[in-house]
């Protein structure tokens, strides 16, 4: 039973230690590394709306040829509002 | 707060409970289990010919019966060829889906995705291929139980709802990972308001509770098999009778 008990709390510490390295998830001007952030000169362009849909859908519309990836760093810079939330769902980067 | 966002709010604490429970009877299940196996007594060489001589000739054997299944290979080839294609679209949507469960993700699995999503779409026909061999011969049909077809069933449909999560009506993979994450760091947050993701991860839960104490615990005990497992040195090593009177002999003669 104690040994029992020595393994639990040893795993707990272990996942308590490997949580502090994750961060927290990307969102609009959120906390964190991940944040995902866009230059305020930037409006949000038609193609973004309804949000929610956009967020899920952008994949699609960018693997059926619609919009090229490379239109979108007319606002969007890379490390800063594509491969951070990328990185964190594990999606391949945007160049 | 008002009426939905209270139900919603019990509703996603009951999700978590849901799956820190199947996370502690999959472990604890598994572990008890296996347990039993690693200590039931096997006091007889049984090894099957021709057997392995060495412990990496084990080895090789065992990872052989593992991924290429080479007994049922000999023994049914239809069979065979379903049974490994089914496994092996499972492995790949188990490496796929470590992406949900990682940070950071290992390269190797985003490199690997465009591979493995394949296999969800494959993932069907050897399916229904052993639901339907089931129900074909009369023979197969009468060594079928429920749990037979129950365990076909349950992965064909997780399979069917991540399919639909992914293609028909996408979930927003930020969440369903912050989801993820929140549960295995102990720090849970409410899942996605998303049904068929909600379906899917149930499904899942009921799949985690249940593998121990099923038939899919093959995957665990397959590698307790004591006709594979063992090393064929029963003739080498020499066996002196421990009261054997002593023998002089008589050198000088
Ligand atoms: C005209 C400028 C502009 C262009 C072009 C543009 N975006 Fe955006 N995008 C924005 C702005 C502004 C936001 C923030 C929207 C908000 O918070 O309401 C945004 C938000 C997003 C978000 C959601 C981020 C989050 O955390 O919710 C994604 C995903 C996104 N864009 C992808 C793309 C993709 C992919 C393209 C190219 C097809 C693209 N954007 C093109 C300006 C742009
Ligand atoms: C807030 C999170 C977020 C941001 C920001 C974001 N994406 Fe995505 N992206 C995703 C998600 C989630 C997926 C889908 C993953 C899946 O379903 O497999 C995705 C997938 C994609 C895909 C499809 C990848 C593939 O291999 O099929 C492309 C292309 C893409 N995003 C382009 C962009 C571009 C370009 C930007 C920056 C302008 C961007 N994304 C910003 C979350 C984001």
């Amino acid at each position: 039973m104690k040994r029992f008990l020595i393994l639990m709390l040893l795993c707990i510490t272990v996942i308590m230690l490997v949580a502090g390295c994750v961060p927290e998830k990307p969102v609009k001007d959120g906390k964190g590394e991940l944040a995902v952030t866009i230059d305020r000169e930037f409006t949000t362009p038609a193609t973004h709306s309804p949000l929610e849909w956009w967020q899920t859908h952008h994949p699609t519309v960018i693997n059926s040829g619609d919009i090229k990836e490379q239109d979108c760093l007319y606002c969007h810079q890379v490390d800063r509002s594509c491969n951070n939330c990328h990185g964190y769902v594990g999606v391949r980067k945007i160049k | 707060m008002n009426d939905a966002a209270m139900i919603w709010n019990l509703f996603a604490g009951v999700l978590i409970g849901l799956a820190y429970l199947s996370a502690f009877a999959f472990v604890a299940g598994l572990t008890l289990r296996l347990f039993l196996y690693f200590k039931t007594p096997v006091p007889l060489k049984i090894v099957q010919t021709p057997g392995p001589k060495n412990a990496p000739g084990v080895l090789a054997r065992m990872a052989g019966d593992a991924l290429i299944f080479p007994n049922l290979f000999q023994a049914d080839k239809a069979l065979w060829l379903g049974a490994w294609l089914f496994h092996a679209c499972l492995l790949l949507i188990f490496v796929r889906h470590s992406r949900y469960f990682l940070y950071p993700v290992p390269e190797l699995v985003i490199d690997w995705q465009a591979i493995s999503i394949y296999a969800g779409f494959l993932f069907p026909i050897p399916a229904l291929y052993l639901l339907w061999r089931r129900m074909a011969s009369a023979r197969v049909l009468f060594v079928s139980g429920l749990p037979d077809f129950g365990v076909l069933i349950l992965l064909t449909a997780i399979a069917a709802t991540g399919m639909l999560v992914n293609y028909y009506a996408r979930a927003y993979l930020v969440d369903v990972k912050a989801f993820i994450l929140g549960l295995l760091t102990l720090t849970p947050v409410a899942p996605p308001q998303h049904p068929v993701f909600i379906a899917h991860f149930i499904l899942v839960c009921l799949l985690l509770i249940y593998f121990p104490f099923s038939k899919l615990l093959h995957a665990g005990g397959i590698f307790f098999s004591p006709t594979r497992n063992q090393i064929d040195n029963v003739l080498y090593p020499r066996y002196v009778n421990p009261w054997n009177e002593e023998v002089r002999i008589d050198q000088n003669r």
